[in-house]
């Protein structure tokens, strides 16, 4: 299906042509109630003439703050309807945060709820209230949890909106109009509303259905947030688009979620990494509950390869791999359902139809394809702009209408986009985007603290976690607890370091104004993995050209050079493993192809009785982390579960419990790991040599 | 107390009175070396280090020697690549027809004398020990460093002492005595240590014998692999223009980490087994094992004295219906030598084929690349799983008399059997 007819549409117009064409199709689920699209299109037009009875005009802002319920479904399409532009906040967030979203988008009446067994406590109706103390614009709030909203003065039952004999309000809104403001973060942290049109959303929800192949016969299932572009526009406006089942999930809990697949006989499982990660790790978790499965997205943060490869395997559907940013309305490529195993994993798919890529580099040069620089794109579904935020808007948004992602990538000629990492710091811990300078910043405030940095490092669960490195002053006696205990009192609670780890000096640019090398941190802070003692015999100095890759290029050579010397060694590992080097290993091998090797095969560290020889100064050199400890080779098992902190050289076999230190790096090569590596090291000696 | 010879030379590369095992220096290299299998990644790295440009381009050599001559498109791009690097820095550039296997080609051209540091993008670099030159593996970034500032990091290797009594028998060479080494103190045995390889047997020992031996040092993990440069070493060095270099020895007091006494008298020919240099056994052993195949020549056995042993068997005999036989002089000097002396007559006339100079097979790169389930006996220096082709075939290391015997047998014997 193309559904090429979605491509010039209105949000509210999706509906009512669905309506037309599906009236007694079940549209939304929730437990044992059913509300099929000729129910929802009602609902949301009494809704729609209800707001605008109130005195709400079209353009007017509309916050929403609810769980992905039902009710907020019909909303969305109501505001739509009435021509409001929806500003959607995410019940998980507090008052400030919610207060910085709605400073500038500044909505006259915001939809809200109250369960504050279900939050910690936090009670949305009254934020909302406390809300209208900052925010005179706003002017109703509207609960949907009805008989609390009874009792408080001045609170619109969401219920009483919804006129049994209201007449369907007329189309007010056009394609081009916005539809909604959601929210990203910038830079330095400030959210900024990106405002995106009907139509830009639609036809993204019509691609994305597109690519997935949805049809009526399909069950989503509402896994993210209906507040996230991913949720607003691959979830709910998706499944419209299809004439689909949605089966609603206010809290997302891994065990509701495969409970739901079950019974619901869900076909189109969509989730964050984190969200897959739980799920596969559940106790509760097997293949054949997963049986109705056909496809989904995951995306919202990097897809570490194996995950995808596991959710692929054990839920035995075709997981599709999508990147996006909210915007772009959000979806800009996604994998396709018929893609290889590679691809599948380990790219993000090509860009969806009427949207154009392009690579730049940081003078904003065009790049060639499969060379990397941050991706830029183009298209109907690039937002209009921050809203009241100009500066920020020509920061992302040029002339010619490309949006600047922030994200490297590379881009081949016909081949899928790979993204490689991102321009800014931004860390993503279970789904929040956490911005390392403001945890640094409260870091730096902690008396006894010399520098901080904090870097984002992979996790199978939250896709990464939290490491605050910090370089204590020279007589400070400062705990990991102490920091930590700081920490919780200063920072919201997703934001908290997971770990501290405690430096002599911080690996620093020499040029760019001395930034600190996060790239070359987060690599270094933590290495968590199995170990696998690497046969002796393995020679990954050998050149296969004649038996596997035929080939001359040791780049290339370097990919098959382990496999071809073990294949089931490299079969037994998984990607961010640690070699323990208990021989001769890669016996001899002088060039980079061996420290390449095992770059490619994904080891994360190596573990070896000498750092100096061959091999190993060469892995050192391309920055592999070495560490030198023959107690450590012979005291690990293969299989062990090690922990590994080359900064500070301690390993941990968490099988048996044992610590080792390895040998610190003498000052020589400190200083080369300080400047950045061999390179860095060599213009410095240069610049000594020319005077 | 006294000096190692390892430490003798690499405290005269940075300007130190002495130098003690464990230190990190930065050493002062008197040449860098690469093939086009490594200068292309060095290349690749010395483009990224701003404002460099070549340290002294007297002192780079480029050699073309992995997969030359180019065996497919991407090898002679890669080769492509390097010429114009070598050609815009001014680097000294040996290619196809005027080149060899760089271990050979070196000294043979007069490029190194004793006492030299010799930065080597090849493992095998630690060969130029056998004139009493500290040569040593380095990879391709450090190529480029090297390359860019003339240095290199090290840390001083504490020492291991070898010392060979007796006289060998006939049939019984460098090779044999390196890999009688190799068994002994494992693939490991000299972990990032320098090999010094002393005793009665080595001062009467010819170069190409020396040459086998510390090519090899490197399968026993060492960083060098030293023999004091002696007469025998400035004759075969004055015959190649080089009357200069530093003539020194170890000091009698100086401290070694283990010193082996060998006695090689009683030896006979050994043979590497697959699938590691250190799987050692007396040829005598391995009565029967019929082969698909044998390679004489590349590095460790490519010296002119190493086909004149070949020859010796091979004269007036046809190799094994079953068996073919390759012989990769080590440069084109000992290619040219051979055809004068009339060795290749021979070679052709046994149906061996004679290849160009090349490292070829010795890394499964080609000109004789095995099958599945093939087995071969060659000269050269590893015989990991899989190291000359199909990761089933088996590859037996050993010396060019024991190769040549067997070719014409058809399986792994002595010459002293055929």
């Amino acid at each position: 299906m193309t559904y090429e007819h979605f491509h010039n549409m209105t949000i509210g117009e999706l509906l009512s042509a669905q309506a037309t064409r599906f009236p007694n199709q079940i549209f939304l689920r929730f437990d044992k109630e059913r509300w099929s699209y000729a129910d929802v299109e009602l609902k949301a037009s009494s809704l729609a003439a209800g707001l605008r009875e109130l005195g709400l005009q079209p353009g007017d802002r509309i916050g929403v703050t609810l769980p992905s319920t039902p009710a907020y479904v019909i909303t969305i399409f109501a505001a739509a309807k009435a021509g409001l532009i929806l500003v959607p906040i995410n019940v998980r967030r507090d008052r400030t945060d919610a207060l910085a979203r709605f400073a500038k988008t500044k909505p006259q009446a915001l939809i809200t709820f109250s369960d504050p067994k279900q939050f910690n406590g936090l009670d949305h109706l009254e934020m909302a209230f406390g809300l209208r103390e900052n925010l005179p614009e706003l002017r109703f709030v509207i609960s949907t949890s009805a008989s609390k909203a009874q009792k408080k003065d001045g609170v619109i039952s969401w219920d009483s909106l919804l006129k049994d004999t209201a007449p369907l309000a007329p189309a007010i809104a056009k394609p081009q109009d916005a539809a909604a403001i959601i929210h990203s973060l910038g830079s330095s942290g400030d959210p900024r509303g990106a405002i995106l049109t009907h139509g830009g959303l639609v036809h993204n929800a019509a691609a994305i259905a597109s690519r997935m192949d949805c049809t009526a016969e399909d069950v989503f299932l509402g896994t993210i947030p209906f507040s996230n572009a991913f949720g607003f526009t691959a979830i709910t406006l998706a499944c419209a688009v299809a004439g689909a089942q949605l089966v609603c999930m206010p809290h997302y809990h891994p065990s509701e979620a495969l409970r739901l697949v079950k019974e619901a006989g869900v076909t189109v499982l969509s989730g964050v990494p984190t969200m897959f990660a739980l799920e596969l790790n559940h106790p509760d978790f097997n293949t054949a509950a997963c049986a109705t499965l056909r496809t989904g997205i995951i995306a919202g943060a990097p897809c570490p390869p194996e995950l995808v490869m596991r959710a692929r395997e054990k839920m035995d559907f075709k997981l599709l791999i999508g990147y996006g940013l909210t915007e772009a309305s959000p979806a800009v490529t996604m994998t396709q359902l018929d893609d290889g195993p590679i691809t599948a994993t380990e790219s993000v798919g090509i860009p969806l139809d009427d949207i154009e890529l392009k690579v730049v580099n940081a003078e904003d040069v065009s790049l060639p394809y499969g060379e990397e620089g941050e991706l830029c794109l183009r298209g109907y579904n690039v937002m209009t702009g921050y809203w009241e935020n100009p500066e920020a808007t020509a920061q992302v948004l040029d002339k010619e209408g490309w949006l600047h992602t922030g994200d490297l990538a590379i881009v081949d000629a016909d081949g899928p986009v790979r993204i490689v990492g991102r321009k800014h710091e931004v860390i993503i811990r279970g789904g929040f985007k956490i911005y390392p300078g403001s945890i640094e910043m409260v870091l730096r405030s902690l008396p006894g603290v010399k520098d901080a940095a904090v870097v984002g490092v992979p996790d199978l669960i939250f896709g990464e976690l939290i490491y605050a490195c910090i370089v204590p002053d020279e007589h400070s006696k400062l705990t990991v607890e102490e920091t930590l205990a700081y920490a919780e009192s200063h920072l919201p609670n997703y934001a908290r370091p997971d770990r501290v780890l405690f430096f002599d000096l911080l690996p620093r640019h020499t040029q760019r104004g001395g930034l600190v090398q996060k790239s070359y941190l987060r690599e270094r802070v933590r290495i968590h993995g199995h170990s696998w003692k690497f046969g002796r015999n393995v020679d990954t100095d050998a050149i296969i050209p004649a038996r596997h890759c035929n080939t001359a290029d040791p780049r290339e050579l370097s990919l098959h050079c382990m496999e071809d010397a073990d294949a089931d060694f490299v079969k037994k590992m998984k990607r961010g493993d640690l070699i323990v080097a208990d021989s001769n290993f890669g016996c001899g091998s002088s060039r980079e192809v061996a420290p390449l090797t095992i770059k490619a095969a994904g080891v994360s560290a190596v573990i070896a009785k000498s750092y100096a020889r061959i091999f190993f100064r060469n892995a050192i050199n391309i920055g592999l982390p070495i560490l030198e400890c023959p107690q450590a080779v012979d005291g690990i098992n293969e299989g062990d579960e090690i922990e590994v902190e080359p900064a500070t050289g301690i390993i941990r076999n968490l099988t048996t419990g044992t610590q080792y230190q390895a040998v610190p790096f003498p000052d020589f090569l400190r200083r080369i790991i300080e400047v950045g590596g061999l390179l860095a090291y060599a213009e410095e000696r240069l610049a000594e040599k020319l005077g | 107390m006294g000096h190692t010879l390892a430490e003798k030379i690499l405290a005269t590369k940075c300007d130190q009175k002495e130098l003690f095992p464990g230190q990190f220096i930065n050493a002062r290299v008197d040449l860098v070396m690469a093939s086009e299998l490594s200068g292309i990644l060095a290349i690749e790295e010395f483009e990224k280090i701003r404002n460099a440009r070549v340290f002294d381009p007297k002192k780079i050599v480029f050699i073309m020697d992995h997969f030359t001559p180019a065996k497919d498109i991407k090898s002679a791009e890669i080769v492509k690549t390097c010429r114009e690097f070598a050609d815009k820095h001014g680097i000294r550039f040996y290619d196809v027809g005027r080149a060899g296997i760089q271990h050979i080609l070196l000294p043979e051209q007069g490029l190194i004398a004793p006492g030299d540091l010799i930065a080597g993008a090849d493992s095998h670099t630690c060969t130029h020990g056998f004139i009493g030159a500290f040569g040593t593996g380095i990879g391709s970034t450090d190529a480029a460093v090297a390359m860019a500032i003339g240095e290199m990091w090290m840390k001083v290797p504490e020492s291991v002492k070898f010392v060979y009594h007796g006289k060998p028998q006939k049939w019984v060479g460098g090779k044999d005595l390196i890999l009688h080494t190799i068994a002994l103190i494992g693939v490991e045995g000299a972990r990032y240590q320098a090999m010094e390889f002393t005793g009665e047997t080595i001062d009467s020992m010819r170069m190409n014998d020396r040459f086998s031996m510390a090519n090899m040092a490197i399968e026993a993990g060492a960083k060098a692999g030293l023999f004091a440069a002696d007469e025998t070493t400035r004759a075969y060095l004055h015959s190649r223009g080089r009357d200069d270099g530093l003539y020194l020895r170890s000091d009698p007091d100086a401290e070694y980490s283990a010193v082996y006494d060998i006695d090689v008298s009683n030896f006979e020919p050994f043979v590497a087994v697959p699938f590691i240099p250190e799987n050692v056994k007396p040829v005598s052993e391995l009565k029967e094992l019929e082969i698909n195949q044998a390679v004489i020549g590349m590095c460790t056995n490519g010296n002119i004295e190493d086909l004149r042993a070949a020859a010796e068997i091979l004269k007036g005999r046809k190799i094994h219906p079953r068996v073919r036989a390759v012989i990769i002089p080590g440069s084109q000097k000992v290619y040219l030598d051979a055809l004068r002396e009339g060795l290749i007559e021979i070679f052709i006339e046994a149906n061996c084929s004679v290849s160009t100079p090349t490292c070829g097979p010795c890394l499964g790169g080609h000109m004789g690349v095995l099958a599945s389930g093939e087995r071969c006996i060659s000269t050269s220096n590893r015989n990991f799983r899989g190291r000359m082709g199909h990761i089933t075939s088996e590859l037996y290391l050993a010396n060019p008399y024991v190769a040549a015997a067997s070719a014409v047998a058809g399986r792994i014997i002595s010459p002293s059997d055929l």
